[in-house]
């Protein structure tokens, strides 16, 4: 499919601004261009994908429907509207389109490896089976990875091992298909601890750490793979395909609204007394500033149902390990309070980092007097780095003197680390 | 592994077979050569989840000058290297020095997060920090004595690999007599989850803290 001058030029300013994040007016760019060249697939197309990422699923269907009945035989326009349909969990139509797009270039890979992921997404074992065949026939390694997905899945563990070591030697070194086959090796190597599920009711709190779904422990993934039920409250296409592979029913569960915690909370007690095993499954050590966690806990005790917390990765451990290393000098002791505690309260061991957490947001005159607290202890020019809320990203790193003008812009998401005084 | 040689700097965290996380077994199983440093479960684990891996025997818990020999050794002969402890080898750990030797000698060093003492006692408690804690803090045992701890925030007291020789549980008893009535109740944490904390008077810690052992948490609450 190839864009007209003016189409082409429409796509590529709108993608300069959508790169900005300026997406409206990306969107009003391709908006005048439709209605100059209206008949234009890419346009369409393209249309289609920005908005999609501003969340009108609707309107990107249409506009993908109405592209791919201007060029009916484009196979890349029904992969388009196969992975917005998936991503809508629409998964029968979605392979139904890939179908169709398999139809029109069977040679193309791609295509049938999307297709393929999509059957096993869809429990359609047989017919995944038969497209493995076909395409580890052609050598693919993509195929042998989903050989062994499906292998895990179903509890295999050795031959999920296997598969997957044979994908890690064979895939080119920081490739990351190997990378990819290496970690889920690691999974399969951690369910084969798990055997057979756990019956009657039992709930455990399960923290995938700070940087699901790379951070789950030993035991968190053993407790996963035993569950009956997983009640997943981490978003994100690779938590759902790692829960997904440990077997159990998993149920997603989001929480944006005031209330939804203890609508989640009855949800999950409902299937504890049905008398099934839950893993409650959340960012984080569920017991670090984690509500949901706090409240479940109480709930279950009172009930008296037994419940597990699995300590998991906090921020906490790996904002003071990438401080170790940037200073390159050891932890020995380390203080973490609330903002309102150390206006409260304050006595620091200067001699080790603080970590100042924003939970409970401090207001009204606590504001000035936790900045005089800290602005006695330390020096005027002492630095401090504020991490959060992606702890994947580069803190913003300042004087502690300039933490009172910067309180406007501080939430319960951001931790403060102080550094010892040397 | 083909990129330049690199000094990873991982921790399995407080109960190697409970705690190792994923990515930092996937970063150990990319290494050309391992060394499990402190106690045989992470040599264990080593073996369990990273067995394509080179791995050399374990390091015990006072071999840390001969295992950074061996690992700078290893990074001059163009290897990438992982060393393996529990907990975490720059928190509580001790092992600053390599970073410091791998910025003098050109080496990439990495580290990652690994699941703590502090972590597990919220666990083994069932305290949420932010809402049952409004702080805590968490020192080396052998750190007490000279720390400014605040008694009024709990404490968390990680053992050391070495476990605690009868002078250092000497200082640790004494400090913490200084900040504690006599009365207060202290609690030893044993890393099975099923296992009751085993509580004991702050004026009779003395006896309990030379027995202490790396996977046991001392945990003192606020007064």
């Amino acid at each position: 499919m190839i864009a007209t001058d003016g189409a082409a030029q429409a796509i590529e300013l709108a993608d300069s601004l959508s790169r900005r994040g300026l997406m409206t007016e990306a969107l009003g760019e391709l908006d005048r261009a439709v209605k100059r060249a209206g008949r234009e697939p890419r346009l369409l197309a393209y249309r289609s994908e920005l908005r999609f990422q501003t969340r009108a699923y609707l309107a990107a269907l249409r506009d993908i429907g109405r592209a791919i009945k201007l060029s009916p035989r484009d196979p890349s326009l029904y992969r388009q509207r196969s992975e917005l349909l998936a991503q809508v969990n629409r998964g029968p139509e979605a392979r139904r389109d890939l179908d169709r797009a398999v139809a029109l270039d069977p040679s193309d890979e791609g295509l049938r490896l999307a297709r393929l992921r999509l059957l096993i997404q869809g429990g359609e074992d047989r017919r995944a089976r038969r497209e493995i065949a076909v395409l580890a026939a052609r050598g693919s390694l993509e195929a042998l990875a989903c050989r062994a997905y499906m292998s895990l899945r179903a509890g295999d563990c050795a031959a999920a091992v296997v598969d997957y070591s044979r994908v890690a030697a064979a895939a080119p070194p920081g490739d990351s298909l190997g990378l990819r086959a290496r970690f889920y090796r690691l999974v399969a190597r951690a369910r084969r601890a798990a055997s057979g599920r756990e019956r009657g009711p039992r709930l455990y709190l399960c923290g995938l750490g700070l940087f699901p779904p790379y951070t789950p422990s030993l035991q968190v993934l053993t407790a996963l793979a035993r569950c009956e039920a997983l009640v997943n409250n981490v978003s994100g296409g690779e938590t759902r395909e790692l829960l997904a592979a440990l077997g159990g029913k998993v149920t997603p569960a989001t929480y944006d609204n005031q209330g939804d915690e203890k609508l989640w909370t009855a949800r999950i007690l409902g299937e504890l007394r049905r008398g099934r095993s839950v893993a409650f499954v959340t960012r984080g050590h569920p017991l670090v500033f984690g509500g949901l966690g706090a409240m479940l806990l109480a709930e279950a005790r009172a009930a008296a149902i037994p419940c597990e917390t699995l300590a998991s990765l906090s921020s906490i451990d790996a904002l003071l390990a990438s401080m170790s290393r940037l200073f390159g000098l050891d932890v020995d002791g380390v203080q973490a309070r609330e903002d309102r505690e150390i206006a409260r309260r304050p006595r620091f061991d200067l001699a080790r980092p603080q970590l100042v957490f924003f939970y409970g947001a401090l207001s009204g005159g606590a504001v000035p007097r936790f900045a005089s607290v800290l602005r006695r202890a330390y020096p005027k020019d002492h630095p401090c780095w504020m991490f959060g809320p992606k702890y994947d990203t580069s803190p913003a790193v300042f004087p502690l003197s300039e933490l009172p003008r910067r309180f406007s812009e501080i939430h319960p998401s951001l931790i403060l680390y102080v550094p010892a005084l040397r | 592994m083909a990129e330049a040689p690199t000094l990873y700097l991982c921790g399995l965290g407080h109960s190697p077979r409970r705690t190792a996380t994923l990515n930092v077994l996937h970063a150990l199983d990319g290494c050309d050569v391992l060394l499990p440093y402190g106690r045989p479960e992470v040599a264990e684990v080593l073996a369990e989840f990273c067995p394509e891996a080179r791995r050399l025997p374990l390091f015990p818990a006072k071999a840390r000058a001969a295992l950074l020999d061996r690992a700078f050794r290893e990074l001059a002969a163009g290897r990438s290297v992982g060393v393996a402890t529990a907990g975490h080898p720059l928190v509580f750990g001790g092992f600053s020095e390599a970073v410091r030797r791998c910025a003098r000698e050109g080496y990439a060093c990495e580290t990652f997060g690994a699941i703590s003492a502090l972590d597990v006692a919220l666990a083994r408690l069932g305290k949420t920090l932010g809402i049952d804690w409004s702080g805590v803090q968490a020192y080396g045992a052998e750190a007490v004595p000279g720390a400014r701890l605040s008694p009024d925030q709990p404490l968390v007291v990680v053992v050391p690999e070495a476990g605690l020789a009868a002078p250092a549980a000497g200082r640790l008893s004494r400090a913490l007599s200084k900040l504690y009535p006599p009365e207060h109740e202290a609690l030893v944490l044993s890393p099975d989850p099923q296992a009751k904390p085993r509580s004991c008077e702050v004026s009779r810690l003395a006896l309990d803290l030379g027995t202490l052992t790396p996977d046991q948490i001392l945990f003192v609450p606020a007064r």
